[in-house]
């Protein structure tokens, strides 16, 4: 009898310690909070700002800032993607056989994953050999909420609709050398002009 | 002996059933979730429903209030308003207040407003939690004083529609409004709420013509359709959630943070 109660005891014991008192808050950890001291010169609408570290198509991991100083020209995709994406890719590329090779020495392309569960390095490799895209072009995988915060950051709106298959805005942004969004060019098949344009402007 | 071993296990799992739903911290409430029709559904052909599962979840019993919120910059001030960085709040962030960390006495039970998604975010991650999704935002939204689902109730439709039409010139304190069948404040009336996917609507324009604009614009979002043209009021939610950019901020926009349940080891 004795036995059984200290088995009670010791079980409710372990029952009510689950019940521990809220740990402190944790401190802040999405990117946007972290970026006071080592971007203090980076303009105040950066999207350098975020501190969100990427894995690129090569392993390699890196933050949106160790592109600053190039003109960078984005999208989001995911490379499942039967409908737009491809297209979009296509119109990126159309873009980057608008520069001279002067220009493109200065230029980066960016494609971000928004469907970073699937999208694994090894899957962004396959895709960057499939679309012929150079070394010019990183293709990154994230976590989910820094995908989903450089996606608010572009204005750019997305939902999962299946297992497999996204809606999803069809947007090319150019970011200045510092990161500001210096342009955004909606829809498919766009004529490239007005991107090349911000290009050189921000180039200049 | 036997016996009370198997007792002592029953006990446990009871009790670790009863914890895993009744232990939300204290201002916020367990909602047990289910099956429901969100406002925009992803139309495939030949599915006959298009509701969801909404898994369990906790969320605030008020919005956010601005004392609250006075704690989290003081703790954080790279979120104070003269020093955040314009990519993640637009100049009116926290304009209503009379300083970095000073306001109103008056104001400090009203609900935060004029608030980013950024800071939201930032706010709800400090507290260990996190912004709700739509989906769980209007599961919660839907009920009324006593009814889990009132969205076809014609008469909480208009108290809804009459909040929206007559918002106070000043923001009363939380708990001012009403309080649902799960124990949340507020839900309407009160102020309009950031929700973690904010951006996961697409809406095309009205206009029939422009349809071969808006397959560009947008891939496959042409599966998205209402399930219910009679909430106007959800409509007039999904609108204005479409309309705002992540840096935005409005008088009238706050929030209130969810929570995953943690699971029981």
């Amino acid at each position: 009898m004795r036995r059984r109660l200290a088995v009670f005891i010791i079980i409710a014991g372990l029952a009510f310690g689950c019940q521990a008192p809220s740990p402190p808050p944790p401190p802040p950890s999405p990117s946007a909070s972290a970026s006071v001291t080592s971007t203090t010169a980076l303009p105040d609408l950066s999207l350098y700002h975020l501190s969100s570290k990427w894995r690129t198509q090569d392993g390699a991991t890196i933050g949106l800032v160790d592109r600053r100083g190039y003109v960078q020209v984005v999208a989001l995709v995911y490379a499942s993607c039967q409908g737009a994406c491809p297209r979009l890719i296509a119109d990126m590329r159309t873009i980057e056989a608008g520069l001279t090779a002067d220009e493109r020495n200065q230029v980066r392309f960016l494609l971000v994953s928004i469907d970073p569960d699937v999208d694994t390095p090894t899957r962004l490799q396959a895709l960057a050999i499939e679309q012929k895209l150079g070394p010019a072009w990183t293709l990154l995988n994230g976590r989910l909420s820094d995908v989903q915060e450089l996606a608010a950051a572009l204005d750019f709106k997305y939902r999962k609709i299946s297992l497999d298959q996204y809606a999803h805005s069809n947007i090319i942004t150019v970011l200045s050398r510092e990161g500001v969004v210096a342009h955004q060019q909606n829809g498919l098949g766009v004529d490239p002009s007005s991107s090349l344009a911000a290009i050189r402007e921000q180039l200049r | 002996m036997r016996a009370a071993a198997l007792a002592c296990v029953l006990v446990l799992c009871v009790g670790g059933v009863a914890l895993a739903r009744a232990t939300p911290p204290a201002d916020m409430v367990a909602v047990q979730g289910g099956r429901f029709t969100p406002f925009y559904v992803t139309r495939k052909a030949g599915a006959p429903t298009a509701a969801v599962e909404v898994a369990p979840f906790y969320i605030e019993r008020t919005a956010v209030t601005n004392r609250q919120f006075l704690e989290f910059v003081k703790a954080c001030p790279a979120w104070r308003r003269s020093r955040v960085k314009r990519v993640f709040a637009e100049p009116g962030y926290l304009s209503s207040w009379r300083g970095d960390l000073d306001v109103d006495p008056q104001q400090l039970d009203a609900p935060v407003t004029s608030v980013s998604w950024f800071a939201a975010r930032a706010y709800a991650a400090w507290r260990g939690r996190r912004l709700p999704t739509q989906v769980e935002w209007e599961y919660v939204a839907a009920a009324s004083e006593t009814r889990p689902d009132a969205r076809r109730d014609p008469r909480f439709r208009k108290r809804i529609l009459d909040w929206y039409a007559h918002r106070a010139p000043r923001l009363p304190a939380v708990r001012s409004t009403f309080k649902n069948v799960y124990g949340a404040w507020d839900m309407h009336g009160l102020i309009w709420e950031w929700v973690d996917d904010f951006n996961s609507l697409l809406m095309t324009g009205e206009s029939r013509q422009d349809a071969g604009l808006d397959r560009s614009l947008f891939c496959a979002a042409g599966v998205l359709a209402s399930s219910d043209a009679a909430d106007y009021a959800a409509y007039m939610r999904h609108a204005l959630r479409f309309s705002l950019q992540a840096r935005f901020t409005l008088a009238d926009l706050g929030f209130r943070c969810a929570m995953t349940p943690p699971m029981k080891p």
